[in-house]
């Protein structure tokens, strides 16, 4: 598929997503996933900041323990937290091992497979409220255009977070980052319950959240919270890995 | 420095810690960084009925039990809402709390504001702060008031868990509870020791403590199963497992 018509199908997805009652963790997981598509790299990811706070992990391309480690380091060191703080862009930055800029970030990272990263801040009315970051495990550099692209989504991503239930004044943006975060919270805890309760990864059991939640038009953090109030009972969720027998 | 305001806070806990301020140590704390004339925090079972912990100040007392009485106020819109009330203007015609409001008005206080405190889906209670005059809260109030009530949020689980006085701000700085690794552990938990995410989240700590470690080590060990939960034993690490 050319990059148009791939940028094009991640927009006509997010916008589907953008309706009235969408959950901003699902919608940000669709756009770091539809980044590592459309552009040259291989994990994508959404940190946040909490008012006043630290920046927080907030979706992922991938929910492997891998590359959330990754950001989680990042709620005290590396380029999230640089761009963050800077409100620049990252660009094309390639990892070295040791490295005094980044003493715990970049050994990790290195670790991991990841060769260069880049990081996008996400400004609204002149607050910076996360980053959009990005890792790639072979050598090369990001072109302008993957650039523009990588800035076009990072700009879909603040929107999201905007518009959910639309906010309109500084109490309500607050509320929107916080409620975000805590959502994030919300899921994890799910995860692990499912996660032992089904005896699967963590990555099988947001998958599991996700698909019941869209196969029942219903909210990804709304599910999540069923089921930590024992509301929905982890065994009845709903299994992508397991095809339906005919 | 976008961490600015969250060191701001440890810094007074700590302050307060050292001057021996007692158990209306994170009220006072709440009240002064949200440049607000007093704070409570009260605690939610499970039937969402609240419990005072802590107040900064005689009128703090008053407003909880008040919203006892009532059985209304901002704590409580807050904690059940889970989104931050806004009452910057008691003296309105229609007011949002019928009863509470003019138990309120009779003690001088104009204006009240309530937080959830919360972690992830766990309702942990509510932070409500007040003033004597009528207005709303600035952006940086606002956010004030939902990293305050976040950190609360940690002590209250460093509390339950038996964290020593004196020590909360040291605590506090350790870790962030907003670990990822930490809820799904505490979710792994719940469902090995049939129990609440909430417990799970208290044993999980305590169990840090115990071991002089920190509560992301503990779950670090729980999410690769070289640890699990069981139930009247407590923690057991097996390499087997």
């Amino acid at each position: 598929m050319t990059r148009e018509s791939l940028v094009v199908e991640a927009l006509v997805e997010l916008a589907d997503n953008l309706v009235d009652e969408y959950d901003v963790i699902d919608v940000l997981t669709v756009l770091s996933r539809r980044c590592v598509e459309a552009i040259d790299v291989d994990a994508a990811g959404v940190m946040l900041a909490i008012p006043g706070g630290e920046l927080q992990f907030i979706a992922s391309s991938s929910d492997s323990m891998t590359v959330l480690e990754l950001f989680q380091i990042q709620a005290k060191e590396g380029p999230c937290v640089d761009s963050f703080n800077s409100g620049m862009a990252i660009i094309n930055h390639r990892l070295i091992d040791p490295d005094q800029r980044w003493p715990r970030f970049s050994p990790l990272a290195i670790s991991k497979g990841f060769h260069s990263v880049h990081c996008l801040p996400m400004r609204l009315r002149g607050r910076t409220i996360g980053a959009l970051n990005f890792f790639r495990n072979s050598p090369g550099l990001l072109g302008d255009d993957d650039v523009v692209v990588a800035q076009g989504l990072a700009d879909i991503a603040t929107i999201a977070i905007l518009q959910h239930r639309t906010t309109l004044n500084a109490q309500l943006l607050n509320e929107q980052l916080s409620s975000a975060l805590n959502s994030r919270i919300v899921i994890e805890q799910a995860k692990g319950m499912i996660s032992q309760a089904t005896h699967c990864e963590m990555d099988v059991a947001f998958a599991r959240l996700r698909d019941h939640a869209r196969n029942r038009n219903l909210r990804l953090t709304e599910v999540a919270a069923k089921v930590v109030a024992g509301e929905v009972d982890c065994e009845d969720l709903d299994d992508p890995t397991r095809q339906a027998n005919p | 420095m976008s961490t600015d305001r969250l060191l701001a806070i440890y810094e007074l806990i700590a302050l307060r810690e050292r001057e021996g301020t007692g158990p209306g140590l994170l009220c006072t704390v709440a009240a002064q960084i949200t440049r607000m004339d007093g704070a409570g925090v009260e605690i939610s079972s499970i039937d969402n009925s609240m419990t005072g912990l802590c107040s900064s100040s005689p009128t703090s007392v008053a407003l909880m039990d008040f919203e006892k009485i009532a059985g209304e106020g901002p704590s409580k819109s807050a904690n059940v809402s889970e989104v931050a009330i806004d009452g910057s203007d008691l003296t309105m015609e229609l007011p949002p709390w019928p009863v509470y409001t003019p138990m309120a008005l009779s003690v001088g206080v104009r204006a009240v504001f309530g937080f959830p405190i919360r972690l992830g889906a766990v309702r942990l209670g509510a932070l409500s702060l007040f003033r004597r005059e009528v207005g709303g809260l600035s952006e940086d109030q606002y956010s004030d008031g939902y990293l305050v009530a976040s950190v609360i949020g940690r002590s209250l689980l460093a509390m339950e868990s038996g964290a020593r006085s004196g020590e909360l701000s040291e605590e506090l700085q350790r870790h962030s509870t907003l670990d990822f690794a930490v809820h799904q552990a505490a979710g792994m938990i719940s469902v090995q020791g049939a129990m609440s995410v909430k417990d799970a989240l208290v044993a999980l700590r305590s169990h840090a403590f115990a071991r002089s470690t920190g509560i992301a080590d503990v779950a670090v060990q729980v999410i690769s199963r070289r640890s699990r939960y069981v139930r009247n034993q407590g923690f057991v690490y097996d390499a087997n497992y």
